[in-house]
């Protein structure tokens, strides 16, 4: 049968795919699969009905009521490559336009398991798998609503990937699904490793270090981004869906939130605020302070720090910025390294470099313990440890050339700088500037469920009622 | 969706206002006044204060009324492209002056500590670098900064109050008027370019989102603006009386209120905050230099990179002239008081005028074509989009 020698051949190499020819009746058929992609079992069954059936049954026949699938369409001979590169079976019969493929889909997929970058006390632990179809499927398993649409195609011309768009249909605004689509469309790439090659095309502004796409690894996540009339993006092969319009204020909140009393959300919240505060300024405010404001500190304070200072080689800046490169060496090591050493380097880097530093008088104890605090307090909101810890060192520099003026205009730039960044057509800084009044209910404040009675404005959703509960009178 | 309005909210017209109204009159101007006629500074600045709320008022009814069309096609509409370009033009020099201004003063504040070892010519730099940046964004982004800091700024401004009001004898205050209201008013005159700073809501004419609501909710704003810096006048007066020896230390709430804590053991809190409130000064500065940009853009339609790169190449050219900290404050109050009293007042009554006439024009134009008008009802009509859309980001 040509066209099925002719698919055959338009690989480099024709013997990756496998043929096996069969008979329907007295009518010829070529079966075309790949072998390391499909189940055998699928395999054997669609032969031997194949085979079973009797002379004369045509594809729509054997479709219906011969295959013992349930997966299976009839498709033109142009998808039958891609199909068979899809771990699908594509069956030929000869003298019969078109062909049926057959999903024989079988490959190695690790299980369902908490990410180790959202864990929760309380709430769902699931987490996205890098198996396309699953991922799609633990979303679905939590909206399971005629509304959610899942629009799928393939993006990259070597690696067809799939990428799936999910929506709520009644919630989203139409025009975002449609600039999400054709932004995602409109990219020719080689190969998609992962979700986050599609982050530039999502973003108004790529070159920034804001993101302007949010990313979940969790489907409970997903599913209230969703209802809130986010839209969704699940690539094959990536365990971390992509979500848009992302506003800077979800960093500050955890999907365990949602899960615990409202108020000690909201504590956590500011928590996790003060934390990127300190995080961000305190370095650079140390350096300014020991450097042009000594009258800021209390003059204790300022004994202590002056006594731990004294012998140092290094004037603040330089030492602050010494320690945080020496963090940052140290970080980047111990992801790195193996498990196997690394709470071993841990030990050698923190401890014994450490101390050593501080024991020789090359670095001080008030360093130190500032860039450790700091440290800790950036991972409060995981998802922007890039970006902070960037804009420490940024303000690290200018609190030491600038004092509090520097700070402050640095401050002043940053602010008007994210005034500026839209992500999808939605402000960044939603809900605070532009104020949105009732966004606000769960911006910095997290307020009781039944408080949320509206989806978020900022994003522009036309479906605005979330909630209505009527409490039952009290007699 | 939020983004797709491009003007700036009444909420944020709020907060521009109050910040507008206070930032420049709380650094050094309370102290020239206090230098110039004593406690009857505080009389000086009731006045001035008064004055500027009749003109915020004529401006605020301009916002309300104007026919959502910006301020350089009203004024076209009316007098002419020649004549208006002039007009543009001697805006942009005005608020450059202002601008010019308030570079002195943030020199002033931080030379005591800062500047003091290094050169302003240096230190200048990355301040007129980000007026420049601000000078080139749009209006949206500015109203959305002012309206992010905005609790920042109140926070701080309130916590340092609450230091002035507990450590500061307010019946030092007393007695008042005994310069006499001629010396007031002089006083008051020769520091004219301290004032007028809402003059520069000039921009936001036809780009503000206007509701039932925006007339007073603007009111409100100026006035409680004008009460922060009737009350900062009241301690800093209370704390030092006739005592003007604080001009050589530049800042003066943080010396105010380091006098009153009395001593340094529990640090200068102070100063944080004053470094905090000073966020309402950089925007001042960055809505200066849009209007600068603004004005100039009327007159040469270009797009906002090169104006507002030239207006900072300027403003530092101008700074590298002046040597002495204080030579600006000799320049504006010997040279620029009677231009800037004069541009204090017909800004506010040119906007009004020019938006009073932007109206009645529409009207008769809807009047003679009430077919048309109701056709266009429910689209945004052209003088709208051309209003609402002169900043372009």
């Amino acid at each position: 049968m040509k066209r099925a020698q002719d698919i055959l051949q338009s690989f480099e190499k024709p013997d990756t795919v496998f043929r096996r020819d069969f008979t329907v009746g007295k009518q010829k058929g070529i079966m075309l699969f790949h072998p390391d992609m499909t189940e055998a079992m699928v395999l054997r069954s669609v032969l031997r009905a194949c085979t079973q059936a009797e002379k004369g049954a045509d594809l729509i026949k054997l479709l219906e009521s011969i295959l013992p699938v349930s997966e299976a369409e009839i498709s033109p001979d142009t998808k039958a490559a891609a199909a068979v590169l899809d771990g699908d079976a594509v069956l030929f019969l000869d003298g019969v336009p078109n062909c049926i493929v057959v999903n024989a889909r079988c490959w190695e997929k690790r299980a369902v398991t908490e990410p180790p970058t959202e864990t929760v006390v309380r709430g769902p632990r699931e987490g996205f798998i890098e198996d396309f179809k699953t991922n799609i499927t633990l979303i679905e398993k939590r909206l399971r609503s005629k509304n959610l649409a899942v629009e799928k195609f393939k993006v990259g011309r070597e690696s067809n990937t799939a990428v799936a768009v999910l929506y709520l249909g009644n919630i989203v605004k139409k025009e975002l699904v449609n600039e999400v689509i054709s932004r995602i469309k409109s990219l020719d790439i080689d190969a998609l490793s992962d979700s986050h090659y599609l982050v530039p095309c999502l973003e108004e502004r790529p070159h920034s270090v804001f993101p302007q796409v949010g990313t979940a690894e969790k489907p409970d996540v997903v599913a209230s981004k969703l209802l809130e009339g986010r839209v969704a993006v699940i690539v094959d092969g990536s365990p971390i869906a992509l979500t848009v319009p992302y506003l800077l204020i979800e960093d500050f909140h955890s999907g365990e939130d949602y899960y615990e009393r409202s108020s000690f959300a909201t504590f956590l919240r500011v928590l996790r605020l003060i934390a990127l505060a300190l995080a961000i300024f305190l370095p650079g405010l140390y350096v300014a302070d020991l450097t042009y404001h000594y009258e800021v500190v209390p003059l204790k304070l300022l004994i202590t720090v002056l006594n731990a200072l004294k012998g140092i080689p290094l004037p603040p800046m330089w030492e602050i910025l010494f320690i945080l490169l020496l963090f940052e060496i140290i970080r980047e090591a111990s992801v790195r390294m193996p498990k196997s050493v690394g709470m071993a380097m841990s030990i050698v880097g923190a401890l014994v470099l450490g101390d050593t530093a501080v024991k020789a008088g090359i670095i001080s104890s008030p360093g130190v313990m500032i860039i450790a605090l700091s440290s800790i307090a950036l991972y409060t909101a995981p998802s922007l440890v890039g970006t902070t810890g960037l804009l420490r060192m940024l303000f690290t520099v200018v609190g030491g050339l600038g004092g509090l003026y520097g700070l402050i205009l640095a401050s002043v730039a940053l602010v008007h700088y994210l005034c500026s960044l839209n992500s999808l057509g939605t402000p960044s800084l939603a809900p605070f500037a532009p104020l949105v009044t009732s966004d606000l209910k769960d911006g910095v404040v997290r307020a009781p469920l039944y408080a949320m009675k509206s989806r978020p404005q900022s994003i522009g959703t036309p479906n605005k009622r979330r909630i209505q509960w009527s409490q039952p009178n009290e007699e | 969706m939020v983004a797709t309005e491009r003007r700036i909210s009444t909420a944020q017209l709020f907060t521009v206002v109050f910040i507008l109204g206070m930032s420049l009159k709380m650094l050094m101007l309370p102290v020239l006044m206090l230098k110039a006629v004593g406690r009857d500074s505080v009389l000086g600045m009731a006045v001035v204060l008064g004055s500027e709320f009749i003109c915020l008022a004529a401006m605020i009814a301009a916002v309300v009324l104007s026919p959502q069309k910006s301020f350089t096609e009203l004024l076209e509409q009316c007098v002419g492209k020649i004549a208006a370009k002039i007009v543009f033009c001697l805006l942009a020099l005005f608020f450059f002056c202002k601008l010019l201004l308030l570079s002195g003063e943030v020199r002033i504040f931080f030379s005591e500590n800062l500047f003091g070892e290094s050169p302003w010519s240096l230190y200048s730099l990355p301040f007129f670098g980000i007026c420049v940046v601000m000078g080139m964004g749009s209006l949206r982004t500015l109203g959305r900064s002012v309206q992010f800091l905005f609790p920042f700024i109140v926070g701080a401004t309130v916590v340092m109050f609450a230091l002035i009001g507990t450590g500061v004898e307010f019946s030092e205050v007393l007695p008042i008027g005994e310069f006499g209201w001629r010396n007031v008013s002089r006083a008051a005159y020769r520091h004219a370019m301290w004032y007028g700073d809402h003059s520069v809501l000039i921009v936001c004419l036809g780009a503000v989102k206007r509701t039932k609501k925006t007339a007073a909710i603007t009111a409100v704003a100026g006035v409680l603006s004008a009460c922060v810096v009737l009350f900062f006048m009241f301690g800093l007066t209370a704390t030092f009386s006739n005592v003007c020896y604080l001009i050589r230390y530049g800042q003066n709430v943080t010396g105010m209120s380091h006098y009153a804590l009395g001593n340094v053991m529990q640090g200068r809190f102070d100063l944080m905050l004053f470094c905090v409130w000073m966020f309402s000064v950089f925007l001042k500065a960055g809505f200066f230099m849009y209007a600068v940009v603004f004005f100039v853009r009327a007159v040469v339609p270009v797009n906002n990179a090169w104006p507002s790169l030239i207006t900072g190449a300027l403003l530092y050219g101008i700074t590298l002239m002046i040597t002495s900290a204080t030579g600006l404050h000799t320049f504006m109050i010997r040279y620029a008081a009677a231009p800037a009293l004069a541009f204090q007042f017909a800004v506010p009554a040119v906007m009004l005028l020019v938006a009073l006439a932007g109206r009645s024009k529409q009207k008769r134009k809807e009047n003679a074509q009430p077919h048309v008008a109701a056709k266009d009802q429910s689209a945004p009509t052209k003088s709208e989009t051309q209003g609402a859309n002169h900043e372009t980001e």
